[in-house]
Order: structure tokens, then sequence, then C-alpha cells
């Protein structure tokens, strides 16, 4: 029930664009097609695409040593990049995370034997293993 | 995304004609496999056989599981004849699940080297389509 004496508490959400909204759902976030950029195409052509590309991809192997933090992919020259990895022996636990300091089982993410993750420019993705694991990475760019 | 933060952004409308279809096939790769006559390519153990090439066409979408339901096989899968561990990806497949699928641009090759084959099966089945 409302108090008549306290203050209305309005949190209103902010404005994303300066454009009146036309959405007819009354999204505040929406915006029209024509102005997904080409970078977002990408990053969703890569996403859906991705695992439907690995086969023309580059692999390589890289070990992980018992404890070690290894960069595993780096998007340096790519809109967006897609990296699938999987474990040259199963089954592997490991970690991965997009800041070497996130790459302990307590702050990072924690896989099973494969991952896919999509790499916007500049990004880089690490690997750390407990026990030491051997990944076999392989990147597309679409 | 932020655009601010992103150095390779660009207006939009410049996505290339290949980028839409390659979306279009992959959207629509899970859907359209049994539009088309199965052939199939014979396989044996260790040694790579070129499953499909997309000779002709924008984008191929290819679909292939083993000949010989139940089955299970598992190998690798590559661009071009040399498919070795470590260098490729490690795929696993049966007949309970829908086919494996590979999107293929012009000119692109699919090559596949069986590491193990359950029993009974000779080859792939391989459907293409193109969208």
């Amino acid at each position: 029930m409302k108090n008549p004496n306290m203050p209305a508490v309005v949190i209103p959400l902010p404005p994303r664009r300066q454009e009146p909204n036309t959405s007819v759902l009354g999204d505040p976030y929406a915006r029209p097609a024509g102005e997904v950029t080409v970078a977002e195409w990408r990053v969703m052509i890569c996403t859906i695409a991705g695992p439907k590309r690995l086969s023309q991809g580059f692999s390589r192997e890289i070990p992980i040593p018992a404890g070690e933090v290894k960069l595993l992919a780096q998007n340096d020259k790519s809109y967006a990049l897609f990296v699938f990895g999987q474990a040259r022996v199963l089954p592997a636990a490991f970690v991965i995370a997009g800041d070497p300091r996130a790459t302990n089982p307590d702050n990072g993410i924690r896989v099973l034997n494969v991952f896919e993750q999509v790499l916007l420019p500049k990004e880089k993705l690490y690997g750390f293993s407990i026990a030491g694991v051997t990944l076999v990475i392989t990147e597309v760019t679409v | 995304m932020s655009n601010l933060l992103d150095p390779y952004v660009r207006s939009a409308d410049a996505l290339s004609e290949s980028e839409k279809r390659i979306l279009v096939a992959a959207f629509v790769a899970s859907n359209v496999f049994s539009m088309s006559i199965g052939r199939v390519v014979p396989v044996t153990v260790g040694r790579p056989v070129l499953i499909s090439k997309n000779d002709r066409s924008d984008v191929l979408i290819v679909a292939f599981q083993p000949n010989s339901p139940p089955a299970t096989a598992r190998g690798r899968i590559g661009k071009d004849a040399r498919i070795f561990p470590g260098s490729s990806v490690e795929a696993t497949f049966d007949t309970i699940r829908p086919p494996f699928q590979q999107i293929l641009l012009p000119k692109e090759q699919l090559w596949f080297v069986a590491d193990v084959v359950s029993a009974g099966v000779t080859g792939f089945v391989v459907s293409e389509v193109t969208p």
C-alpha cells in the first residue's frame, strides 16, 4: 500500500538515443534495423554460422602446462573471430577468461572438454589448467 | 556492443552478399538437408576422403552422417587432405542426431578422415543444398 507521506521514487531508464522511441512494443532500447552496424552483423554471423564453418578454419595445438596461463586466441584483425577449442585428450577440465587475472577456477569460466567463443577486435582469450591440458584451437572469421 | 570502442565500425548496409548468404544458410541449415537426394561417399578408417566441394554455388550447405543406422563414427574434418590430429577439428557423428553440417563458400572443399566407425558403416550419406 502506498504511503501518502512518502515521495514517489521514480528511476527512469537512461535514454539510449536522442530520437523518440518509435517501437510499437515500447522497447526503450529498440533501434531501426538500418542502424545495426557491420560489426554487429559480423558478430551475429560468427555466432550463428561459426560452428558450421569450422572445417574451413585454421587449427593449432596449444599445450597449457599445469598451473600456467596461456594465450589461446587473439583477435587482432577481424571484426569478429569465432574460436572453437577442444581438449586433445578427453575428459579434460580447464578455465578460460578474457583477462589473464581471471583464469583461476574461482573467477574464470570452467570448461569441460570443448568451448566456443566470439572475440571482438583487440580481445584476447586465455586458458588455465590445474593439471595441464593440450587444446586444439580453431579460428574462423566470416 | 559499444560502437565507440570498436575500431572496425563502419556504417550499415556495407554487408557483402556473401555474408548475407552465410547468415541465411546458417539459419536454414537445420531444416533443408532433407530437400536433396543424398549420395554415399565410401569411407575407410585413416584415409582422407573428399566429402563435398562447392564449385558452383555462392553458399553450399553440406550435411552428412553414417550410412548404416544405428551407427556412430568419430573423425576429423578439414579444408584439404592434410588432416592431422592437433591441426583439425574432431567431430562425432551418430544416426540418432541430425546430420553433421558445414557451410562451404565458393571453391571450398570439405575433407574427412575417420578414426573410428561402428560395425556396418561403409560410408557417409552426403546431402548438399544451396539456399
